[in-house]
């Protein structure tokens, strides 16, 4: 009797230990046909467009997906000079939308298969269950090199106590490394649903 | 009670792990190294915090690398942290690798006009590596650098290869002090000062461990910023200026030819910095002409051709222009209009346009009305009938001229005749005698360029009898009246309406009747003040 109550106590101790774990949601990532058909192995990545209202998120967000899509060691990534010497030559401001055949055009000098370009939708601190924690959510589009056709799109957004594991252990409290964490899940994505081609070279 | 002593320890050693478990989970999930006090950084004191990782400075002793100042967007888009980069350079030089000096960066940044931080082009990280003879160029941006109620201290950094200036490892790595927690509180980092040591060490351990390959060196050994063809449309024979800014990652060729397809033509360098020119006459045939660039390192052979680098097209035929006019009505070669003329340039053929002008005239070639533009020959053009100071012109023949010219000058011109008619054409009225009969005649006085279309009249005499009514097309028409005796008077009502829509109505016409003698009834100039204009 006494046994089994403890076993009760165990399991209450694990299960209280292990609630503060959140649910976790897994990137949106839609490929259009000729993605999976052409494959992507040589990117370059344009300024992301910032829609948050926080000082140069655009350029944290971008530089740190950048960052991940090296790191990844999957695709080949064009250096961001090579993107901002080209719109500076074509007298275009990093937040300038493109029309299809500057994609075309870019893609060209470039050299590459695909160009990313993104949007960072919200930055902000959210309430978690011990103290404030940052929430993010990313929209990244794959454009392809020719006539700018929209090759995939993807969508993602994190919390920093979604990654918690036990106790408080694990939650993320930092702006760069939410966003480092959901860049790489949506570069995975990307990779799971056979976007890379680089292997195949 | 043995049995319930034996469960109470066991849930006693339960409870201790539980946060040492945490522990291990939070060390594992931050990726940040030992969880002791990081000490502050210093060229002393860096060795320190290689604690346990010699073998890893081994295999970055002595690499050359050249570290750009860390871009920090806690600052702004183009925000800059000196201090971040020398406690990186810091921690950079006690695992052993070889800096480019400060300085020399610095005077490289100014030399290549370098006004940004965080990011460069692939020539200029070549032209670093040929510079300083490093291997490997590092960037960084401080991606986060917070000192509220909990620090946070976020980097980003890039190496490029200097061979094939593409960038080969990229790395990030964010943390806070809540991120921090060390075992009972000791040693948990105070603020972003405490936070850097564990950054530094976590980057360049990873940067150890996964040590960029080099890559292929890039064959390109230039950088075209601009290549320009002026004008891009030209006549045959008119002279072509070329402009092309260009940046070497080591000197410049002995030459610069430009293929133009009618000969090769040397440029010369221009007294600004990597700016190159050249000139030739554009051929007599039309076409486009693409050109190519090659380059004589003067090594005996022109290295590989740089194809369609600019291009422009020898233009020599008119532009092809049609207008099309609407709202109006076409009678013969004149186009008549009573309210707004609707005008619709076209354009056949695709050389831009570069200027157009629109001309109304009057008969005697007086100008009315000139309106002249820069730039593409607008869709549709309405004209009110109205001169330059809007002021209404009087009905009227004028002629109306559209030019345009094309970027390479050609000229081409359509001219339209038109009236302008916001009356009625006034009628007039008579009796006349034939063959001992009488009749009414109706007619325009003037026929004019617009016609009557529709027409109607009744005939009473004095007495109010009603004695003719009538109606139909076009004028003249002849009417027969009844008997009405010598020197008869009667009434007419007259409506009448032409072509374009004008109006016109007359009523209570005294017309006399008179043996054989034509009797006209209306004279314009009476006329004139009765005419209606029907909108």
């Amino acid at each position: 009797m006494l046994k089994s109550g403890l076993k009760i106590i165990c399991c209450f101790l694990i299960a209280v230990g292990l609630a503060g774990c959140a649910t976790r949601n897994d990137p949106q990532v839609h490929l259009s046909p000729a993605a999976t058909e052409q494959g992507v192995c040589r990117v370059a990545v344009l300024p992301f467009v910032n829609e948050t209202g926080v000082r140069a998120a655009g350029v944290q967000v971008a530089r740190i997906f950048t960052s991940e899509l090296i790191a990844s060691e999957v695709y080949q990534v064009e250096p961001e000079g090579e993107v901002y010497f080209f719109l500076q030559r074509n007298r275009l401001k990093p937040v300038d939308l493109l029309e299809a055949s500057m994609y075309e055009e870019m893609a060209s000098q470039l050299e590459v298969d695909a160009l990313i370009r993104g949007r960072v939708i919200k930055m902000e601190e959210r309430k978690g269950s011990r103290g404030k924690v940052p929430f993010c959510s990313l929209q990244v589009d794959l454009v392809s090199s020719e006539e700018g056709v929209l090759l995939a799109s993807s969508y993602h957004q994190g919390s920093g106590d979604a990654y918690q594991k036990i106790l408080h252990f694990g939650t993320i409290r930092t702006n760069s490394g939410l966003i480092a964490q959901v860049s790489r899940e949506m570069i995975e994505a990307w990779s799971e649903k056979g976007l890379n081609r680089c292997s195949e070279n | 009670m043995t049995m319930l002593r034996h469960s109470l320890s066991r849930l006693a050693l339960i409870l201790l792990l539980f946060p040492l478990l945490g522990q291990l989970e939070c060390a594992l999930a931050i990726q940040v190294g030992p969880a002791n006090k990081a000490p502050v950084l210093s060229v002393d004191t860096a060795p320190e915090v290689l604690n346990g990782e010699v073998s890893l400075i081994d295999s970055v002793f002595g690499l050359r690398v050249a570290l750009l100042p860390l871009a920090d967007v806690s600052r702004g888009d183009n925000g800059i942290n000196l201090k971040m980069t020398h406690d990186l350079a810091i921690a950079l030089r006690g695992r052993g690798i070889d800096l480019v000096p400060e300085g020399d960066i610095l005077q490289f940044m100014a030399e290549n006009r370098i006004r940004f931080s965080g990011y460069l082009d692939s020539l200029l990280a070549r032209k670093l590596g040929k510079t300083y003879d490093c291997g490997l160029v590092l960037l960084g941006t401080v991606t986060e650098l917070s000192n509220d109620v909990d620090p946070a201290l976020g980097l980003t950094l890039t190496v490029m290869d200097a061979k094939s200036g593409s960038p080969v490892w990229a790395a990030t790595r964010a943390t806070s002090v809540s991120e921090q927690v060390t075992f009972l509180g000791r040693g948990t980092p105070k603020g972003v000062e405490d936070l850097k040591a564990p950054l530094f060490q976590d980057l360049l351990n990873e940067f150890h461990k996964n040590l960029p390959k080099s890559l292929p060196e890039r064959t390109k050994p230039y950088q075209i910023i601009s290549a320009r063809v002026t004008p891009g449309y030209v006549q045959g024979g008119e002279v072509m200026d070329f402009r092309l800014e260009i940046s070497f990652v080591e000197d410049p060729p002995k030459q610069i030819l430009l293929d133009t397809k009618l000969g090769i033509v040397p440029l010369y360098r221009a007294q600004a910095e990597n700016l190159y020119l050249g000139h030739w006459v554009a051929p007599a045939t039309a076409g486009a002409y693409p050109l190519t660039l090659m380059f004589d390192w003067g090594r005996g052979e022109l290295s590989q051709k740089l194809t369609n680098v600019a291009s422009y097209q020898v233009v020599n035929d008119p532009p092809q222009l049609q207008v099309s006019l609407k709202k109006g009505m076409k009678i013969g070669d004149i186009t008549a209009f009573r309210g707004n003329l609707i005008i619709l340039p076209e354009l056949q053929g695709e050389t831009p346009v570069n200027h157009w002008s629109l001309t109304i005239t009057g008969e005697r070639g007086q100008v009315f009305l000139k309106e002249e533009r820069d730039g593409t020959l607008p869709a549709k053009l309405v004209w009110q009938g109205t001169d330059a100071k809007r002021r209404q012109l009087p009905d009227g023949l004028y002629n109306m001229l559209v030019e345009i010219w094309d970027v390479a000058g050609n000229h081409s011109g359509i001219t339209h005749k038109l009236a302008l008619k916001r009356s009625s054409v006034p009628i007039q009225v008579a009796s006349v005698v034939r063959d001992g009969k009488t009749y009414l005649q109706v007619f325009q006085e003037d026929a004019g360029v617009v016609p009557v279309a529709e027409w109607s009249i009744k005939v009473s005499s004095l007495a109010g009898e009603a004695l003719l009514k009538s109606q139909g097309g076009f004028l003249p028409v002849l009417l027969e009246l009844p008997n009405l005796g010598v020197n008869a008077t009667i009434l007419c009502d007259i409506e009448a309406k032409d072509t374009l829509g004008n109006f016109m109505s007359l009523t209570e016409t005294k017309v006399r009747v008179e043996g054989s003698e034509v009797q006209v009834a209306q004279k314009v100039e009476t006329a004139a003040e009765n005419w209606v204009e029907d909108f």
